[in-house]
C-alpha cells in the first residue's frame, strides 16, 4: 500500500479511496485503521503474474472454444473407465482360458500312444529254429475178457513163442509177426511202441458180469 | 464495454473479449492467490484454474448479487483451500538473510541499512501472515491489501460482516505481536529513517 493511499484514507474516512473502494458506513467507526500495522505490511509487495500463465490460460481458452468433433473422432478419442476388478475378469477369461485349454490338450496328446510317429528301428536278428517236442496223447483202450485157466495155458504158449522167437526171426513172415502180436494180445499185452506214458490210467476191471472200476 | 458483455462474449469464443476481461482481474486475482498460498506456482495454477473455470460455466456468474472481481476472488479462494497443506512451503520459511540483497529494487540513494530493513520486514511480514488461520488470513489479505470493503469480504467469504470483523481484529492483534519488533523505536531504525509508528 503506497503512502499516498495510506494519506487518503486518514484524511477522508467517509470517502472513497483512490482505488475505488467505496467506503461503507458501518465499517469504518468498527473499524479503525492501523496505519502502523499497514505500513508494516505494505512492505510486502506481491510479484507479478508470468507471461507463462498467460500463455498457458490463453491456450486453454482455445481448446475450450474449438468447435466440437465429428461422431467418428470422438469415438476414437473417447475414454473408458474400466475398474480393476473387471479389467482383471477380463483378463482371466480372455487370455488365462483359452491358454488353459490348449495346456489340457497338450496334455492329452502327450498321453495317447505315438500312433502316428514309427517305432525305433531295431537290429536285424538272425532266424533261429528251435525245436519243440510235440507230445502225442493216445487213449489206448484195452477190453480184456480173461479167463483163468484159459490163462495160464495162454500165457505158457506165448512164453514158449518168445522164446523161439529169435531163432526164427529172419524166416518170420508178416503173417506169422501179426499172429504173434494177436497171440500177444490175447495174453493181455498192448503195443505202446512210440508212445510215452500217460500221467493217468484209467482201469476197469471187469469180473464176469460185473463192472468195477 | 462492462465485465458482463465482455463475459457473454468470451462465452461465446471470442478471445478478444476474454483477454481484456483477463487483463482487467488477473493482477489481482493472483496477488490474493500468492499471498494466500505463499507460492507463485500455486497461485498460477489457482488463477488458472479461476479464469478457466469462468469461461467454462459463464452463467454461474449473477451480476445482481456482487462484481466479477467479488466472483473471481470467492473462486480463487475455494481453490486456493484445495492446496492448502503448508503454507508457504515454496521457501519462504527458509529465506536466507543473504538472499534478501536480490529482493531489493530501492534507488540507489536509499541508505543500506533501510534496504537491509525492509527486506528483513518483507520476510517477516510474510512469515507472519502465514502463521495466520485460514479464515484470519484471508480476511486480513482482502481488507488490508486488496482493500476491499468489509461488506465485500464478507461476501467472498460466505459470512456475514461481524464474523468477518472479529477474524480482522484477532488477526490484528496477531500480526502486531508477531511484528512487534519492527513497531519500536530503535535507534538503528531511526537512524536510517524508518520509523513504522
Amino acid at each position: 500500500m503506497s503512502k499516498e493511499k495510506r494519506h487518503m484514507r486518514l484524511l477522508s474516512p467517509r470517502g472513497s479511496t483512490p482505488h475505488g473502494r467505496s467506503e461503507d458506513a458501518r465499517d469504518w467507526p468498527r473499524v479503525s485503521p492501523d496505519e502502523e500495522l499497514g505500513a508494516a505490511l505494505a512492505q510486502w509487495r506481491a510479484p507479478a503474474p508470468s507471461r507463462a500463465l498467460d500463455a498457458r490460460l490463453l491456450q486453454s481458452f482455445r481448446a475450450q472454444a474449438q468447435p466440437r468433433a465429428s461422431l467418428w473422432k470422438r469415438a476414437l478419442a473417447m475414454r473408458v473407465s474400466i475398474p480393476v476388478p473387471a479389467l482383471a475378469a477380463a483378463f482371466v477369461l480372455l487370455i488365462l482360458v483359452p491358454l488353459a485349454v490348449a495346456v489340457r490338450a497338450v496334455a492329452v496328446r502327450a498321453k495317447l500312444p505315438s500312433q502316428v510317429t514309427s517305432p525305433p528301428a531295431r537290429e536285424a536278428l538272425p532266424d533261429r529254429i528251435v525245436e519243440v517236442p510235440v507230445y502225442k496223447d493216445r487213449v489206448v483202450t484195452r477190453v480184456v475178457y480173461v479167463e483163468r485157466a484159459r490163462r495160464r495155458e495162454e500165457a505158457r504158449r506165448a512164453t514158449e513163442a518168445t522164446g523161439t522167437a529169435a531163432t526164427l526171426a529172419q524166416g518170420l513172415t508178416k503173417a506169422d509177426r501179426l499172429e504173434a502180436e494177436a497171440t500177444k494180445e490175447r495174453a493181455g499185452a498192448a503195443s505202446m511202441a512210440g508212445f510215452k506214458p500217460a500221467h493217468d490210467v484209467k482201469l476197469t476191471i471187469i469180473k464176469g458180469e460185473r463192472v468195477n472200476r | 464495454m462492462t465485465d458482463e458483455k465482455l463475459l457473454q462474449k468470451a462465452g461465446r469464443g471470442d478471445e478478444a473479449a476474454f483477454l481484456l476481461l483477463y487483463e482487467r482481474h488477473r493482477a489481482p486475482v493472483f496477488r490474493f492467490a500468492y499471498r494466500m498460498l505463499g507460492g507463485v506456482e500455486l497461485a498460477e495454477d489457482v488463477t488458472h484454474d479461476c479464469f478457466l473455470g469462468l469461461i467454462k460455466n459463464p452463467r454461474g456468474f449473477d451480476p445482481t448479487r456482487a462484481g466479477l472481481r467479488t466472483y473471481l476472488f470467492a473462486a480463487a479462494r475455494n481453490l486456493a483451500y484445495k492446496h492448502f497443506r503448508q503454507p508457504f512451503n515454496d521457501g519462504a520459511a527458509t529465506l536466507d538473510i543473504s538472499d534478501m540483497s536480490e529482493e531489493l529494487r530501492l534507488p540507489a540513494s536509499e541508505e543500506p541499512l533501510g534496504k537491509l530493513l525492509d527486506a528483513e520486514l518483507s520476510f517477516e511480514v510474510r512469515r507472519a501472515i502465514a502463521a495466520l488461520p485460514p479464515l484470519q488470513r484471508e480476511a486480513i489479505i482482502l481488507f488490508e491489501f486488496e482493500e476491499l470493503t468489509l461488506s465485500e469480504v464478507a461476501e467472498i467469504v460466505g459470512a456475514d460482516a461481524g464474523t468477518v470483523k472479529s477474524r480482522l481484529f484477532r488477526a490484528r492483534e496477531g500480526l502486531r505481536r508477531a511484528l512487534a519488533a519492527y513497531f519500536k523505536s530503535e535507534p538503528e531504525i531511526a537512524a536510517a529513517g524508518k520509523v513504522y509508528k
